[in-house]
């Protein structure tokens, strides 16, 4: 893996759905080198991959040759994940993240939301979600703690 | 795109041989499912056991196949393990879609009701 040290990992990688798999299984190889909690693991590789989806599809459009750059830090003493993941892809509308509230749905099974499920998610999962546009760059930083 | 169905009483079982339904298998995913379940019985039964990880686009994935099955025919999950449990407490979704604890029981209902 690209430049890791004992206490971060930072990969470097193309926006593609298959890329975002291994990227995943590249952080659990890691986190287990670490021996990171399960909970904690399960959790992060949930907002890792909606995150990173997001970008994928919105930020670069499905674009493959848009970059991305992530890197994970963990806690010194305490249990917790920092992650920042930079992309070079359209800024976010309105340059803020997306609500993440979950669509109110009935006992109507046709009324029931496909979508909208990641931002919720990212949002119930994790801390001090931060976004800002630097230059070309989104950067998003946020921390899962167990 | 690994699925295995097979009729089973009053339901078609499906068997998602896949350790992921994320992003990247999600539409074909749900043309699959769509496909296998164009007609049969009244039940459609995903087993989901050797599912590990669910994504939000694994999951709207699976609300669009229960929408599309609804309201003739009912779209059940079977054997989720605890990360793709997670998912749906946290969204709710528990909530919406019928799930067995596992598959026997899935089909252990089939038995009964037939």
């Amino acid at each position: 893996m690209a430049d890791t040290e004992s206490n971060h990992v930072r990969i470097t990688f193309w926006s593609d759905p298959f890329e975002v798999r291994d990227v995943l299984h590249k952080l659990q190889t890691q986190w287990s080198g670490w021996g990171t909690d399960e909970e904690l693991t399960q959790k992060a590789e949930q907002v890792v991959a909606e995150v990173l989806n997001n970008v994928v599809e919105h930020a670069h459009r499905e674009d493959p040759e848009g970059e991305i750059i992530l890197t994970c830090v963990r806690g010194k003493s305490e249990p917790t994940l920092k992650f920042e993941i930079r992309d070079d892809g359209i800024p976010m509308p309105g340059l803020q993240l997306p609500s993440g509230k979950l669509a109110e749905f009935g006992p109507d099974t046709a009324d029931l939301p496909e979508g909208g499920f990641g931002w919720f998610m990212i949002r119930e999962l994790t801390q001090n979600l931060d976004y800002q546009r630097a230059g070309d760059w989104n950067v998003l930083r946020f921390t899962v703690a167990a | 795109m690994n699925l295995e169905h097979q009729t089973k009483g009053d339901a078609t079982l499906i068997t998602v041989n896949e350790p992921r339904i994320d992003a990247a298998i999600a539409i074909q995913f749900k043309d699959k499912v769509r496909e296998v379940t164009q007609d049969g019985p009244p039940r459609v039964v995903l087993d989901m056991s050797q599912v590990d990880f669910l994504d939000s686009s694994g999951l709207g994935a699976l609300v669009a196949v229960m929408k599309q099955l609804s309201p003739d025919r009912s779209f059940e999950l079977a054997g989720l393990t605890g990360a793709v449990e997670k998912v749906f407490r946290l969204t709710r979704m528990d909530s919406v879609f019928k799930v067995h604890s596992s598959v026997k029981d899935a089909v252990a209902q089939t038995c009964d009701d037939t």
